[in-house]
């Protein structure tokens, strides 16, 4: 499992798990869910107007065996199709700790992006809400700006209450500085 | 037959290794394996009845 690698340190705590907003998988679903019913669709359609098929000299019964098969391999391949956008939306992940962020990104199969990010050296924290949509739903993009130079900016659309992660993360910033300050000892990794 | 049979078995392969790795959660995944080999199989099983009835 993902904890057993990230390898959380010692009294480290995790404050948030965020995944992309449920309405981002299920518009993206829905695309999946018109495509396994498209076969359906077409089928009632020849049913329905058998004339066209008479016209040709076709027969629905005699071909039922391949359009059977036909149908088993199109909703196997539509299937899978489902299957990798809820593996990507769900292995997409953002995990706030009270010690920093990794930002786990599933671009595709065997493309994957993990960033990790201390709170200490996180400079700025903006999200942004544009549209009648992501305002309605409230979900929206979060971008967070490091001091590090090896550390690139993070940017993350579709997450769910930007507002709110924007605070958990504001919060855990200062309570991080604030126990650095008064202990500076702790170690920064 | 060959090439659909041949992908979905690449395909579970790489679903199965994705979220025995990656998930964070044992009962999603094993929920996920479980409703993909339902939802597909029994249409692997098909393909191969009908092809070999033909």
């Amino acid at each position: 499992m993902l904890f057993e690698k990230i390898q959380l340190e010692p009294d480290e705590k995790v404050l948030k798990m965020v995944r992309k907003h449920w309405f981002v998988i299920m518009a993206e679903l829905f695309g999946t869910f018109v495509m396994l019913l498209i076969p359906f669709f077409i089928l009632t359609g020849l049913l329905i107007s058998p004339d066209t098929l008479a016209a040709f000299d076709i027969s629905l019964s005699k071909y039922t065996a391949v359009i059977v098969f036909v149908m088993a391999g199109w909703l196997i391949f539509t299937l899978m199709a489902g299957f990798t956008i809820w593996t990507h939306y769900y292995l997409d992940l953002w995990i706030i700790t009270d010690r920093r962020i990794i930002l786990i990104d599933q671009i595709r199969f065997f493309n994957r992006n993990v960033s990790i990010f201390r709170l200490e050296r996180l400079q700025d924290i903006e999200f942004s809400i544009k549209g009648l949509i992501p305002t309605f739903f409230n979900f929206g993009t979060l971008n967070a700006q490091t001091a590090s130079h090896f550390e690139s900016n993070f940017r993350s659309t579709g997450l769910p209450d930007p507002r709110e992660l924007q605070a958990i993360i504001q919060k855990a910033t200062d309570a991080r500085l604030h126990t650095l300050h008064i202990n500076p000892a702790t170690p920064q990794h | 037959m060959y090439l659909t049979t041949g992908a979905y078995v690449i395909f579970s392969a790489i679903l199965y290794y994705h979220w025995n790795t990656y998930s964070t959660d044992e009962r999603v995944s094993r929920l996920t394996l479980i409703t993909f080999f339902v939802s597909t199989f029994p249409l692997v099983l098909i393909m191969g009845l009908i092809l070999l009835t033909i």
